[in-house]
This record gives C-alpha cells, sequence and structure tokens, in this order.
C-alpha cells in the first residue's frame, strides 16, 4: 500500500516509517496537518497514519477532514498515539478512523490490521471498477433503446403516423427506462372503419422494439388496402413467426370500429382482456383473454375468429397492456383492472382531450411498475349520418333510380383488362340487371369485341374462313392487342325510364373510322324472331344484339352503337315465346 | 371458364362452367380435340353450369361441329337455361346441332 504518514517529531516519523518500510508498504512523510491534507490531495495514498499530539497536531480533527475529502468512498485511517485509552479510541473511530495503535509501532495486531484494510480496499477498488463497466454498459444500452425506439416511430409515413391523434384514440403511455416495447398503432380503411393495435413484444429494452417490426408496417397496409381484422391478425401472426426466432412471441390487442354499423371487433392475442364502458363510466361488457401471442401458432391452428360487440351510445373500449394491469398502486396492492375502471371514472365524454390526459396521467404516476404502461381507451361513436340515412339492405330493383356510368378504355386498357364483367358487375351493384343480366352480357360483350375486333384492331372476319380459321383469327388478335399503342374504346350504360318503364342504353364508340352501316344494317329486324340458321363463323354477333334489344342504332360513320334493352320483364318472355 | 371431359355410355360430354366468350378460347378448344379424340359417337356440351355465352362462343361451338362432321360424331347441346338458352334459340343452333 501507499501510505502517508503524518507526524510531527522526526524521530517518531523515522522510526513509524521505518516499520512500515520493513511491512513492505510504501511511505510519504508529512508533519503538519496542512502539509498532510496537501499531500493527500495530490497523491491520493492508500491509508493515511496519523500521529495525535494534541495540540501541536489535533489527530482526531485531520482524521476527520480526510475522511470527508473522500467521501463516499472509503478511506482508511489509522490514527497513532502515545497513549491509547478507551476515551481516545472512541473518539478516533467517531472521527472516522479504523484503528488507534500506540508508539511505538511494533506490534504484530498493526501489521494484522493493514493486511485487513489492504483486503478491503481491493474489495473497494474491485466493486468500483465493476460498477463503471456497468455504467457504460448502461448508458450503451440506453443509446440502443433511443435508436430501436426511434427506428420503431418511423416505421410509418408521416400520415400514418398522424392517425395516432385520431381524436376517437386516447392514450397514455408510461414508459419504463430499461424495458419497453407497448406501442400503438392506429389506421384508416378505405371504408372509414378504425383499426387500433396495441402491442407488446415479449421481451425488455432493444429486443422488444425489434419484435415489433414486422407487425407495424403490415398492420398499417392491409388496413388501408381494406382487409379485414381476423386477415391481418392471421398476417401478422405468419410475419412473426417468418421474422422472429422461434421463441419470441408479440402480444397484440386488435380492435375495429364500425362507427356505419355500430359494431366494435375484438381479436385478442395474449393482452390483457379488453372492455366496454358504458356513458356513466360502468364496465358493460368484458371480452375474452383471447388466442395466444402472435406467432405462438402455426398458420393451421391460427384462430382469426374475433369477437364483436354492438355498441350503445357513448361506450367506450378499454385496453391496457399487462404492465399496467400488473403494477402496483400508492397502497402497493395491484392496480388491476378496476384501477383502471375507478381512474377513468372522472372522465366525462365532453371533456377536453388535454384534461383528459392530465387526470389520467395523474393517476398513473402514483404506480410502481416495471415495464412499460399503456392505457387505450377508443370512443365508440355511430356516424352521425347513420339513423336511417344509409339503408343497410341494398333497395329492391324496382326501386333502382336512373344513373349512368361510363368508361373510356385507352390502348393499355384493351390490351389488360376483362373489360365485359366490369361494367355487368357495376350494373349489378346498381340493381340495374337481375334477371336482365344475360341479355346485358350478351349485349355489352358484342358491342365491345365489335369495337375492339374491327374498331381498334381492324381485324377482317374473312380471316376465319381459312382453313384452321379460327386459330389464325385468335393469333392475330393477340399479336395485334399486344402492339397496340393507340385506339380508344368508350362505352356508357345509362338507365332510364320509371316505375312503370325502364330501359338501359348502352352505347359503345369506338376510335376505329367505322365501317358501312347500311351493309349490316341490312338483316332481321330488331325484336324478331329467330336468324336464319349460318354456319358462317362470322356475323353473328350484331345480328344477336339485334334480337335481343329493343333498339339498335349506328350513327352515321358507323363507329358509334347505341342499343336500348328494355328492363320490363314481359319483353324478354316474348322474345323467348316467339323463338320456342 | 372451366372445361371438364368425361365419357361413359358411348357419349362424351364436354362440362362448361361460367362464362363462355372470347377468353374461354383456349380452355374450350383443349377440350374439344379431347373430346373428338375421346368420343365413340355422340358429343355432347352440358351447358348447364355456363352462366352467359355471346356470339363468339356460337363461333367456337360451329367449330366443334365442324371437328366432329370431320371426325364422324353427332355434336348436342344439353341443359341451356336462361339467357343461353335464349341466345341459341336467336341464332336459331337447333337447326345445326341437337338439342338435348
Amino acid at each position: 500500500m501507499e501510505i502517508l504518514l503524518v507526524e510531527h517529531r522526526p524521530a517518531e516519523a523515522a522510526a513509524s516509517a521505518e516499520f512500515f518500510r520493513r511491512s513492505g508498504h510504501a511511505v510519504s512523510l508529512a508533519d503538519s496537518g496542512g502539509q498532510a491534507l496537501e499531500h493527500f490531495r495530490r497523491n491520493r495514498p492508500d491509508l493515511v497514519v496519523v500521529g495525535h499530539h494534541p495540540p501541536v497536531l489535533d489527530g482526531i480533527g485531520l482524521t476527520q477532514a480526510l475522511v470527508r475529502q473522500l467521501a463516499p468512498r472509503w478511506l482508511p485511517v489509522v490514527l497513532v498515539s502515545d497513549a491509547c485509552d478507551e476515551g481516545l479510541r472512541t473518539r478516533a473511530a467517531e472521527a472516522g478512523a479504523d484503528a488507534c495503535f500506540a508508539r511505538p509501532l511494533q506490534s504484530a495486531a498493526l501489521s494484522a490490521r493493514l493486511d485487513v484494510i489492504a483486503r478491503l480496499l481491493k474489495m473497494q477498488q474491485d466493486a468500483e471498477s465493476r460498477l463503471a463497466r456497468l455504467d457504460r454498459y448502461l448508458a450503451a444500452e440506453a443509446e440502443d433503446l433511443r435508436i430501436a425506439r426511434h427506428l420503431v416511430e418511423h416505421q410509418l409515413a408521416p400520415e400514418e403516423a398522424r392517425l395516432l391523434d385520431d381524436p376517437a384514440v386516447l392514450h397514455w403511455r408510461q414508459s419504463s427506462p430499461m424495458r419497453g416495447g407497448d406501442m400503438l398503432s392506429v389506421a384508416r380503411a378505405p371504408s372509414g372503419i378504425l383499426h387500433v393495435m396495441l402491442a407488446d413484444a415479449d421481451s425488455s429494452g432493444l429486443s422488444a422494439y425489434i419484435s415489433l417490426l414486422p407487425i407495424i408496417g403490415p398492420f398499417h397496409r392491409m388496413t388501408e388496402k381494406g382487409f379485414p381484422l381476423a386477415t391481418i391478425a392471421r398476417e401478422l401472426n405468419l410475419k412473426v413467426r417468418q421474422a422472429l426466432p422461434a421463441n419470441r412471441r408479440v402480444a397484440a390487442q386488435l380492435v375495429a370500429v364500425d362507427a356505419r354499423e355500430g359494431i366494435v371487433s375484438v381479436w385478442n392475442g395474449g393482452m390483457p382482456a379488453a372492455f366496454m364502458l358504458d356513458d356513466s363510466g360502468r364496465h358493460s361488457r368484458g371480452f375474452s383473454r383471447g388466442q395466444p401471442p402472435l406467432g405462438a401458432l402455426p398458420d393451421e391452428a391460427f384462430d382469426d375468429r374475433v369477437e364483436q360487440h354492438a355498441f350503445a351510445r357513448g361506450e367506450r373500449l378499454v385496453m391496457v397492456s399487462d404492465g399496467l394491469q400488473e403494477a402496483l398502486g400508492p397502497t402497493g396492492r395491484p392496480f388491476g383492472a378496476q384501477g383502471v375502471i375507478d381512474a377513468l371514472a372522472g372522465l366525462s365524454r365532453g371533456q377536453r382531450r388535454v384534461e383528459a390526459s392530465a387526470a389520467v396521467a395523474a393517476q398513473l404516476d402514483g404506480l410502481t411498475a416495471h415495464d412499460d404502461m399503456s392505457l387505450v381507451l377508443i370512443d365508440c361513436e355511430r356516424e352521425a349520418a347513420a339513423p336511417g340515412a344509409v339503408p343497410h339492405k341494398p333497395a329492391r330493383p324496382r326501386d333502382s333510380g336512373n344513373w349512368r356510368f361510363s368508361l373510356r378504355l385507352g390502348a393499355h386498357e384493351l390490351a389488360h383488362l376483362d373489360v365485359v364483367p366490369l361494367l355487368l358487375n357495376v350494373a349489378e351493384q346498381l340493381n340495374a340487371t337481375d334477371e336482365h343480366a344475360g341479355e346485358l352480357f350478351v349485349i355489352l360483350s358484342e358491342l365491345y369485341n365489335n369495337a375492339l375486333d374491327h374498331g381498334v384492331l381492324r381485324l377482317d372476319s374473312t380471316l376465319k374462313l381459312s382453313p384452321d380459321g379460327m386459330e389464325t383469327w385468335l393469333k392475330t388478335r393477340e399479336k395485334r392487342l399486344a402492339g397496340l399503342s393507340s385506339g380508344e374504346i368508350e362505352l356508357s350504360v345509362e338507365r332510364l325510364g320509371d316505375a312503370g318503364e325502364a330501359w338501359l342504353r348502352i352505347v359503345c364508340r369506338d376510335s376505329g373510322p367505322g365501317f358501312d352501316v347500311r351493309a349490316v344494317g341490312q338483316g332481321a329486324p330488331t325484336g324478331a324472331a329467330a336468324m336464319a340458321p349460318s354456319t358462317l363463323p362470322f356475323g353473328r354477333g350484331l345480328a344477336l344484339v339485334r334480337h335481343l334489344a329493343q333498339g339498335l342504332d349506328f350513327n352515321e360513320c358507323g363507329n358509334e352503337i347505341t342499343a336500348l334493352l328494355s328492363l320490363d320483364s314481359a319483353t324478354g318472355r316474348i322474345v323467348a315465346q316467339k323463338t320456342a | 371458364m372451366q372445361t371438364n371431359v368425361s365419357s361413359f355410355d358411348g357419349k362424351t360430354i364436354i362440362q362448361l362452367q361460367g362464362r363462355f366468350d372470347f377468353n374461354a378460347h383456349r380452355e374450350f378448344r383443349e377440350a374439344v380435340d379431347q373430346a373428338v379424340k375421346d368420343a365413340v359417337a355422340q358429343i355432347q356440351v352440358d351447358l348447364s353450369g355456363v352462366d352467359y355465352l355471346d356470339s363468339s362462343a356460337l363461333g367456337m361451338l360451329l367449330m366443334l361441329r365442324d371437328k366432329a362432321k370431320g371426325a364422324g360424331k353427332e355434336v348436342a347441346l344439353a341443359n341451356a337455361r336462361g339467357s343461353v338458352k335464349q341466345v341459341i334459340e336467336i341464332a336459331n343452333f337447333g337447326k345445326l346441332f341437337a338439342i338435348v
């Protein structure tokens, strides 16, 4: 050890120094309190041996001053005096000295004591270096955590992140410094349905945040594309299984609020059960604990069923993380679901967001937690327009009003779209067709194919007359369609009429030069009985339309055809009877 | 459109399902080739599963008739309903095919 020896009298200093050196220690000397303090500041010896010579050298006072300088660390001090009685020994101990010995210093007891001090010093040094290392690790982990949190929070585009401020969703989170992993996501489906996910990774710190990465993006993207909650839950389960090690799970609760229908749906994987509060803050309905966390089950065993609840006026859904559920309240009892209900009791619906947040934050402040604590409150409100305004069931066909839609297709669409079913589908959605879907299909199909084949692609029907004519025709058609760089077809369907009599007017116009109207114009008049049977491989289409439609008109140059289809069910039957 | 070809009792049946129009050409041609090869005497086109049918489908039925004729076989159209039946009647296919 490095020993500072403070002695007033040179002879005693020399004798004592000799004793310490013989025991293998390095000794420096000081002859006054001032010199001792000065030396101590500069050289930091391991042990100070203080000679007590009142009134010249106040060993007790000096001991106190030295010990205080190093506090709270331990400085070993040995007091040396001519006589070491009980009184002095007590005062020395009170001042912070570890031992008191009488001169001359030659005892085996002092040597043993020095060994003890050396051992304790070593322990103190070891502990200090371990602490310093731990501090470095903690700082590094805090930095990792900060980066991970940033990474997670910036997975979303700014406009997606802004959804967190949805006025229907209130969220409080109190992060635990070395843990983390509670995360709230909010997204809106195209239909306006609100999706909220509270996720809690089954780990702490950095790994918690990394575990959340695979599910944040998909939750948002799938919601935006209109996928239902069950499909999203199933996909997130797959994502966790694919992206994370086999023993990693992510607990998550997914909620969908359909304001139009007044239904809230919940899928819960391993989070505390969500519940509803009625408008006076009482528990009105609980949801089940649900399924194992995301990633626990293979896809075949995954249960994507959601629980649904038709909410009443003023109901709110409450979700918490288990950090909050397990947190200890001021009285040392778990906060639990009841604690949450109590904490929310004072909130009224109309309360401003900021005030509500402050009130709940104050309640959470008194809790002792070992994990992130999250509390999410979702206002379930029917859309203002909902009562009676938007009938859920589609109207009966007879109630259908008049409408018109048209579609203009360029070269790219002509080459890639299956147009007829598209239009037919729209017409069906508008309740236009019902029993006339087949006729509308034939008319749309004939007009469109006619416009495409002849108007845009300029195919000649006589191609079909060659041996293998159909093949030749199809190959030529395919080739021209693939190489199509210009051309356009516009189709429109319009419903005309009133409750008594209704019609569909179908107009098809192409960008081609048209054809000789008079040549086609001959043939059976509209609405007539069967055509003459022909075995020619072409020329049947427009004749077919002429039979099904109640009117068929061409414009002057022959690139626009208008067909009129009666929606009166009797008309169709007349045609059928005549042909039977 | 989906096609299925099966033979029993001296008859080969081409079953069609869905929308029978221009886009169904490939499937239909493959079914026809197989049916003509398999058939003993008669080929029957079962239209019970067809929702829609247009003039290009009529053209394809005629192609089947030609191929079958070349192989010495008869073609019958079976189970047409709704607008499919209507289109076949308007085109007067009863004069070209056996309708059953």
